[in-house]
């Protein structure tokens, strides 16, 4: 295989993972190699500088980066570019470095792996002091090297563990006394000062976060390129399920939804107006003809005009769905800002507004303050059937026929009632209802989710589960 | 010219810039693939004094054009000097000169005043064509500027097409205001420039501010990367630094405390929000 060949191939990893890498962007790349280098760091920074045009993307891009191109999956290749093998030599150095100082292996490792329940107490000990010291001491690669034995306290990987990888980090937790350790370590903090706290929680962080690399890494030298392709789809922002994400990943999302909003907000909408020109308007033109007894003398003319469409928000803010609702909360309030006027709603079982809590306010502490103030949940079970009724004796009057009525939530009911003739004299009231589920389809009606029922009584429905399907929403909606 | 990545590092030190290698490359591979190098990153952090590095390495004259919210193709690429054409029209209508002759003469070189953006391109030499936040310009203004940048010529009605003597490097720079179109950032070598590393600042400083003696500045540095550890609006970046590090050594001071800090702190931060946080930790932000 050639150089060009690896570099096109890591080109569709890179896209696979969410990254917009143009076929002009590679050949690029590829001469700009001509011009600099292989050694490592200047391959590296030649690919960065050629491929990636957002520092967002960096933290997909060094990823796929350190997962193709380590020598143990470049070599799994058969006939990897002789060029590449200046970048995996300088790295194998660094591993075989690793091997000479070797892992000590707890005895016990390779027959089978623990369950976490009732870990020998003389093996736990040392395991905890290790965890903790490499923690005070925080040098790297002590770090690696415990993540590294951890992840081969597995032993062999199979597809289930590419499938549910959060189990296996589990295991390797118990296996290294994670939790005793931050138990000790807090232990340990409660007699120092608040800066060294601070710094070994970095390091937990940072340790957690070699963990799920050492992990993937290993899945992919074991499992081979489907593994590496599985784990860079789910880099993928765009099409990650909103119920899927860590923390990291909801700060990522957040960003884009404001980008998504500037977008948006950019955008107007049009509504018709009477005109001396433009479009024929032939609802008017009819009516006109009325008085010349259906002889359309006069045409009457409609233009468009530029308006903002007026917005009603409903969320659901039960646990089931509550990052999404965020999300759809910082939407409305990124575009409120500059052109849309709108009202929300938030509600579990029964709906309070929040309108205020977002007016000229940063939009975390406006989401903050719902949590806190906010009376919207009396039992904390979603029943929707009670909020529509709640709905319509205190807050009807904001619903008239300008607004779109926006509802988000998954529609799961508890079994309540679902008192859909509440919800139909609402979409009634309003110019378009439209309701955003952030389930997967294929789970609509199942159980106790009633969104057909309720579905079928708005304008339209969207699927609404990852970034993509909700940026497409979002421009149908505005 | 730059030779190597090597050499370019060489080269813009001497210009008293310190560059990481990452930045070297980009630069590097701006200047021979005669590629656009896009700089995005916080305000302050050194962005535009690359450009002007790099102008000084190369040895040739720096261009800069400053976008701006309305800024325009006129304003950018060329004017007809307005006034001085009426002036000769009116001059040609006190002799007896045809309307024919007037129209050839008006349209012509010495009624044009070329903007940066032209000027860069009709420079005998290479230079270095600033174009400086160019997030700030409209969109529209973007999209012209991609046709003048993809095949360094451009348009011109009445003059015919302008096709770039010696091609420029071109520099542009972002704060990310708003985000520019792909079309634009795929035809760039792309570079981030983030805050420095204290071994980075800590260098930048002894370079900008020798005057400082080496505890004040260690201190001065370890306050501002201690800060930007914070969660501010704004945090401090390097040209903060050198402000406050010019301020205290203007003050005598011979190292920082808390008093010095707290009456001073308002060059390095520009929101009250972001100093009463400061003032409220300040006792455990101070370096030992």
């Amino acid at each position: 295989m050639t150089l060009d060949k690896n570099i096109l191939q890591f080109a569709v990893l890179l896209r696979k993972a969410g990254l917009n890498v143009s076929h002009s962007e590679v050949s690029e790349a590829l001469k700009a190699l001509a011009l600099t280098g292989m050694d490592k760091k200047t391959f590296f920074d030649t690919l960065s500088a050629t491929l990636i045009k957002d520092q967002a993307d960096m933290r997909v891009f060094e990823k796929v980066f350190e997962y193709y191109f380590a020598p143990e999956f470049i070599s799994s290749q058969r006939d990897h570019s002789g060029l590449l093998s200046a970048i995996i030599n300088t790295d194998s150095q660094s591993v075989s470095q690793n091997d000479c100082q070797g892992c000590d292996r707890v005895p016990g490792t390779e027959i089978g792996r623990s369950t976490g329940f009732g870990q020998g107490q003389g093996l736990a000990t040392a395991a905890v002091d290790n965890f903790v010291q490499v923690i005070k001491a925080g040098i790297p690669e002590d770090m690696s090297r415990l993540v590294k034995r951890g992840v081969e306290s597995l032993g062999r990987l199979d597809e289930e563990d590419l499938e549910d990888m959060k189990t296996a980090i589990r295991q390797v937790k118990v296996f290294l006394e994670w939790n005793m350790g931050i138990y000790e370590l807090e232990k340990a903090a409660a007699d120092l000062d608040a800066k060294t706290w601070l710094t070994w929680q970095e390091r937990l962080n940072s340790l957690e976060d070699k963990l799920y690399r050492e992990l993937e890494k290993k899945l992919i030298n074991e499992l081979g390129t489907k593994a590496l392709e599985t784990v860079l789809i789910r880099e993928n922002l765009n099409q990650l399920d909103f119920y899927r994400l860590s923390a990291p990943q909801v700060a990522e999302i957040r960003k884009k939804v404001s980008k998504l909003a500037h977008k948006l907000a950019s955008r107007l909408s049009f509504r018709y107006k009477r005109s001396n020109r433009g479009q024929v308007d032939l609802a008017r033109t009819i009516r006109k003809s009325m008085s010349y007894g259906g002889v359309p003398i006069k045409p009457a003319y409609r233009d468009r005009y530029p308006t903002r469409p007026e917005f009603v928000v409903l969320c659901d803010l039960s646990g089931s769905v509550r990052v999404f609702s965020e999300f759809i909360l910082q939407l409305v309030y990124s575009i409120q800002s500059r052109y849309i006027h709108a009202r929300s709603f938030v509600f579990v079982d029964t709906p309070d507004e929040i309108t205020g809590y977002f007016q000229n306010r940063e939009i975390e502490d406006g989401i903050k303050d719902i949590y806190n103030l906010a009376k919207f949940s009396r039992t904390a079970f979603s029943d929707y059937g009670q909020v529509f009724i709640d709905f319509n004796e205190k807050y009807f009057d904001v619903l008239n026929k300008k607004t779109t009525l926006l509802i988000i939530g998954d529609a799961r009911n508890n079994y309540h009632r679902e008192h859909a003739e509440c919800l139909r004299r609402m979409c009634q009231q309003v110019k378009k209802s439209i309701w955003l589920n952030p389930e997967p389809a294929e789970r609509w009606d199942t159980e106790d989710s009633l969104i057909s029922l309720y579905g079928r009584l708005c304008d339209q429905v969207f699927e609404c589960r990852n970034l993509e399907q909700l940026d497409r929403a979002a421009r149908k909606i505005v | 010219m730059f030779e190597s990545i090597e050499d370019v590092k060489k080269k813009l030190t001497k210009q008293n810039y310190l560059i990481n290698y990452r930045a070297a490359t980009a630069v590097f591979l701006a200047v021979k693939l005669q590629k656009p190098l896009l700089i995005e990153g916080p305000a302050g952090v050194g962005k535009t004094e690359l450009a002007k590095a790099v102008a000084g390495a190369l040895d040739t004259s720096l261009i800069r054009l400053q976008c701006y919210e309305g800024l325009d193709e006129s304003k950018a690429l060329f004017e007809w000097n307005y006034q001085k054409q009426l002036l000769r029209i009116q001059s040609n209508h006190l002799t007896d000169k045809t309307w024919e002759e007037t129209r050839a003469n008006i349209f012509s070189e010495e009624f044009f005043l070329a903007r940066p953006l032209l000027q860069a391109l009709k420079a005998e030499n290479t230079v270095v064509l600033l174009v400086d936040e160019l997030d700030k310009s409209d969109e529209e203004f973007e999209s012209f500027l991609l046709e003048a940048l993809s095949d360094y010529q451009v348009s011109i009605p009445e003059l015919g097409t302008v096709k770039a003597s010696s091609i420029p490097v071109v520099v542009l720079t972002s704060n990310n205001y708003r985000e520019l179109s792909d079309a634009l950032k795929r035809r760039c070598i792309h570079l981030y420039i983030d805050y420095p590393s204290f071994e980075r600042e800590l260098a930048i400083v002894r370079i900008k501010v020798p005057e400082a003696n080496k505890v004040l500045t260690e201190k001065i540095v370890q306050f501002v990367q201690s800060l930007r550890k914070m969660v501010l609006k704004k945090p401090p970046s390097i040209s903060e630094t050198l402000d406050w590090a010019r301020t205290l050594v203007l003050l005598g001071a011979q190292s920082i405390n808390e008093e010095l800090v707290l009456n001073t702190i308002n060059i390095l931060l520009k929101y009250q929000q972001d100093i009463k946080k400061v003032e409220e930790r300040i006792s455990g932000l101070l370096p030992e």
